[in-house]
């Protein structure tokens, strides 16, 4: 088990960074809240909902394979945003889970979104589908899912692995509009070969603030920003740290770059 | 509870007894607390949620050797670490009776009711019950319980058909859907690949010099270059390597820093409960 004592520098950093976030959460709550960049994968999301309710398509949210756990949390956060629009249009949501554990959150949160557009009547229950907790029989049954509903839109948030490009790539066979994001960095060429839009890193925790212009959301989003710029700071110092060391000859300034490259070291 | 269930033999009936009256109080608490008014339960799950938090960090941020024993590692807190990772295990395996009863239930109604495709969904049930049955047989009834044959003289035993289960099925099943993404790589590559923009050029071009950067035929084709030198940076593999290595990755780790800071902001708006507008009703 890791502990800040073991390397305190870095416990502080972290500390340092919450504190920001925290900071820019209070005062957005009380004061104006801020504005946010448009983001393209998220635009499209009427679009996307309305297209599929001129088809008389249904749309499908798949929260990835993570089980409940941050990523599938923010997944569902979104999908409670896109299925209120999708209730407005009086469409149909079907949501695939990989985690029996996401059953009952997803549910709830499906639930309310139609509940909120005043819909409540449209929600079944047997929408919210748990498919397979093993990777691939549960990239098939999506697949199954999207071949026999021919949905016309999907929206794939989450943490996907290897079988992000089977899911991604049944659907673009049906034609559907498909906006993904991911915590794995490593799927992102799939998603980007074959999806419609990609929300890109931390695009996907922006997502739910662009969405839906709550000031403690925003008020998270600036902080993020504030840390990244600390990060940045500290980037660029441990860059010019890294080229005195290797330039300057030994002595008191040589031992201070030194010590702050140290500082850093995990 | 920990010490009542090792004082009990697993082959006492009592054991099972003690096991079915520990769920039944876990399924009477959730029940309990299902039936609590939103206002009541609010407070509780910020309360709960902020104290489960609450260990963790205070875990982490206690200096190791406070309120132990020297050469015992972390603190105080520490010991009771894997206490508490196991109560979101015990309540997680709560859920998963949700998840196959959501499962089970769907493809029932579709069977008895022959929707369309309902041949799948009665697949789906005969093998759910082989599987289970097989599984338990194997894990309790001991390797070589001889499966009665219609013919007469059966050496099947459970075992055989749980294998065949297992590796000729599931597994199988498994390696020809992994097996599909090569397929499915060589149609996303071909629309990837079309040069339509600056991008797709780009990508195009870095992809076939990585590509080649990784099997022999790079190193054939630039072979004549020198190993060093100005020129030898134009040797496929060289190329390759500068393109991962410093051009990939400062991007990948760009990515990572915004992921973890956004994952550190999600989890503080867990904790604190700021988010619960969303999950409850709107601020």
């Amino acid at each position: 088990m890791e502990h800040a004592s073991d390397h305190w520098s870095i416990g502080i950093f972290v500390a340092v960074l919450s504190i920001i976030i925290l900071y820019k959460i209070v005062t957005a709550q009380r004061g104006k809240p801020p504005t946010i960049r448009r983001i393209a994968g998220l635009n499209a999301i009427d679009e996307a909902v309305g297209r599929a309710t001129e088809m008389g398509r249904p749309i499908l949210m798949v929260p990835g394979i993570g089980g409940l756990d941050i990523p599938a949390l923010q997944a569902l956060n979104i999908f409670g945003y896109i299925g209120r629009s999708v209730a407005r249009f009086g469409n149909r949501t079907i949501l695939a889970v990989a985690d029996p554990q996401l059953v009952g959150v997803g549910e709830e949160v499906i639930r309310d979104a139609y509940t909120s557009a005043g819909r409540p009547e449209l929600f079944n229950a047997e929408d919210v589908r748990f498919l397979s907790d093993r990777q691939f029989a549960f990239a098939s049954g999506v697949a199954g899912v999207i071949e026999r509903e021919k949905v016309a839109a999907s929206f794939l948030m989450g943490a996907f692995f290897a079988e992000s490009l089977i899911i991604a790539e049944v659907g673009q066979r049906v034609g559907a509009i498909q906006v993904a994001a991911t915590n794995q960095f490593t799927q992102l060429p799939f998603f980007i070969a074959t999806c419609d839009y990609v929300l890109l890193g931390d695009e996907f925790y922006a997502a739910s603030a662009y969405l839906s212009k709550n000031p403690t959301l925003l008020g998270s989003i600036v902080g993020q920003d504030y840390a990244k710029l600390l990060i940045l700071i500290v980037v660029i110092l441990g860059t010019l740290s890294a080229c005195g060391v290797l330039m300057l000859p030994a002595g008191h300034v040589h031992d201070l770059l030194q010590r702050f490259m140290d500082l850093f070291k995990s | 509870m920990r010490t009542l269930f090792h004082s009990i033999p697993h082959t006492h009936p009592l054991y099972y007894v003690a096991l079915l009256a520990t769920v039944a109080a876990g399924i009477g608490i959730l029940a309990l607390l299902q039936a609590l008014p939103t206002r009541l339960r609010r407070p509780l799950i910020a309360l709960v949620t902020f104290l489960g938090g609450l260990y963790y960090a205070a875990e982490f941020f206690i200096p190791t050797g406070w309120g132990v024993h020297k050469g015992v590692d972390g603190n105080f807190l520490s010991p009771y670490f894997d206490k508490v990772a196991n109560i979101s295990s015990v309540l997680g395996s709560f859920s998963i009776g949700l998840g196959v009863f959501s499962l089970i239930g769907m493809h029932l109604r579709i069977a008895s009711r022959r929707r369309e495709s309902w041949g799948f969904s009665l697949m789906l049930l005969i093998s759910f019950v082989a599987m289970t049955i097989f599984t338990l047989l194997n894990e309790y009834a001991g390797k070589s319980v001889v499966i009665p044959s219609v013919a007469g003289h059966s050496s099947i035993t459970n075992h055989d058909i749980y294998v065949v289960l297992f590796n000729g099925g599931l597994a199988s099943l498994d390696s020809a859907m992994f097996a599909l993404i090569g397929f499915f790589i060589i149609s996303a590559s071909y629309r990837a690949f079309r040069i339509r923009s600056v991008e797709a050029t780009l990508l195009m071009a870095s992809a076939i010099i990585v590509m080649l950067g990784q099997v022999t035929l790079g190193s054939w084709l630039t072979g004549g270059l020198p190993s060093h030198g100005p020129l030898a940076f134009f040797r496929f593999e060289n190329m390759s390597e500068y393109i991962l290595v410093h051009l990939n990755a400062p991007a990948q780790r760009a990515v990572t820093f915004g992921l973890a800071l956004g994952v550190l902001a999600t989890s503080l708006r867990l904790w604190l409960s700021l988010e619960r507008g969303l999950y409850f009703d709107q601020e």
